[in-house]
């Protein structure tokens, strides 16, 4: 792909997708410039992706969504007392308090499942038992 | 294995949302290829987290555009074509890290070298300025010698 043709693309996403994942990233990072940070890497780095962007068997506005996640994950301290809280963990109000917690630790923390299972002093087919019981419950409610 | 129970499992919400491990991911991309239901319950979240998204959305100030575009365009081009290769990038986080939650003001990299320059260049203007400037008054105050002991001449021939 030619450079100018490459920015074109991203320039495109940015417009259909930008107020979507800045509104995405203010779920996690509350500060505003923080969050227009992560979009800012986000796009800029876009370029080199794009051919990943568009093979996946996501669509290319999840796979946006996947990759916001990670550099958010990797760059932000996420505090999940206060203000963090994304749509999926509202979809989880009423369940199960283990699932909701292994859900929250490895969806908004990105811990691993060996990880939440250390903390709860548990094993890590219980944490991915009680992961896939919170996403069970969100497919419930998203249906 | 029953496709029903596999779905209902959450693995499609999983999958969408990046939870779920190597191996899963693997054996997930496997049976999407393979059984057309799955692909119909990944599109149908996929529009769903879509919608979603697109409800919650926030229109970022223009700046954050145009902050990416100055990147885009300083990034270097490789050999395909493209913007930059992923050892840049890694280098590009560096920097980014110091961007999120402080208040460094990121400059062009080439603007090092001009600021060295023009400082350096302002230093030797300043020494010249002070050069000439002290030299300027060593003459003035030679002059002013002059002309007195010129004045001092013109008194004494009157005299005699």
């Amino acid at each position: 792909m030619l450079r100018g043709e490459g920015n074109a693309v991203v320039a495109q996403l940015y417009t259909q997708y930008g107020a979507m994942l800045f509104g995405y990233i203010l779920k996690f990072v509350p500060e505003q410039k923080d969050a227009e940070q992560i979009l800012i890497m986000l796009f800029s780095k876009l370029g080199h992706q794009l051919e990943e962007a568009f093979t996946t068997s996501l669509n290319v506005y999840c796979w946006l969504q996947l990759k916001t996640r990670e550099l958010i994950l990797k760059y932000s301290h996420i505090n999940t007392d206060t203000t963090t809280i994304t749509e999926c963990v509202l979809l989880l109000d009423d369940a199960p308090q283990a699932a909701k917690t292994a859900f929250v630790e490895i969806y908004l923390q990105g811990r691993s499942r060996a990880s939440v299972a250390a903390m709860l002093d548990t094993t890590e087919d219980n944490v991915t038992g009680l992961l896939f019981s919170a996403l069970s419950i969100i497919r419930k409610k998203l249906l | 294995m029953n496709i029903e129970d596999y779905i209902e499992s959450g693995v499609v919400e999983a999958y969408a949302l990046g939870l779920l491990t190597k191996n899963e991911q693997a054996n997930f991309e496997k049976q999407l290829s393979e059984i057309p239901q799955l692909r119909h319950e990944l599109k149908t979240l996929e529009t769903q987290l879509e919608y979603m998204a697109f409800e919650n959305k926030v229109q970022p100030a223009t700046a954050v555009w145009t902050e990416i575009s100055n990147r885009i365009h300083e990034m270097p081009v490789t050999a395909d074509g493209n913007n930059a290769s992923k050892d840049s990038a890694k280098n590009t986080d560096t920097l980014e890290i110091y961007g999120v939650s402080n208040t460094q003001i990121r400059v062009h990299k080439y603007w090092r070298p001009a600021f060295i320059a023009i400082f350096i260049l302002s230093k030797i203007f300043l020494a010249l300025a002070i050069f000439y400037y002290i030299s300027y008054r060593q003459s003035a105050k030679q002059m002013e010698r002059l002309e007195l002991q010129l004045k001092a001449q013109q008194i004494q021939g009157n005299v005699k």
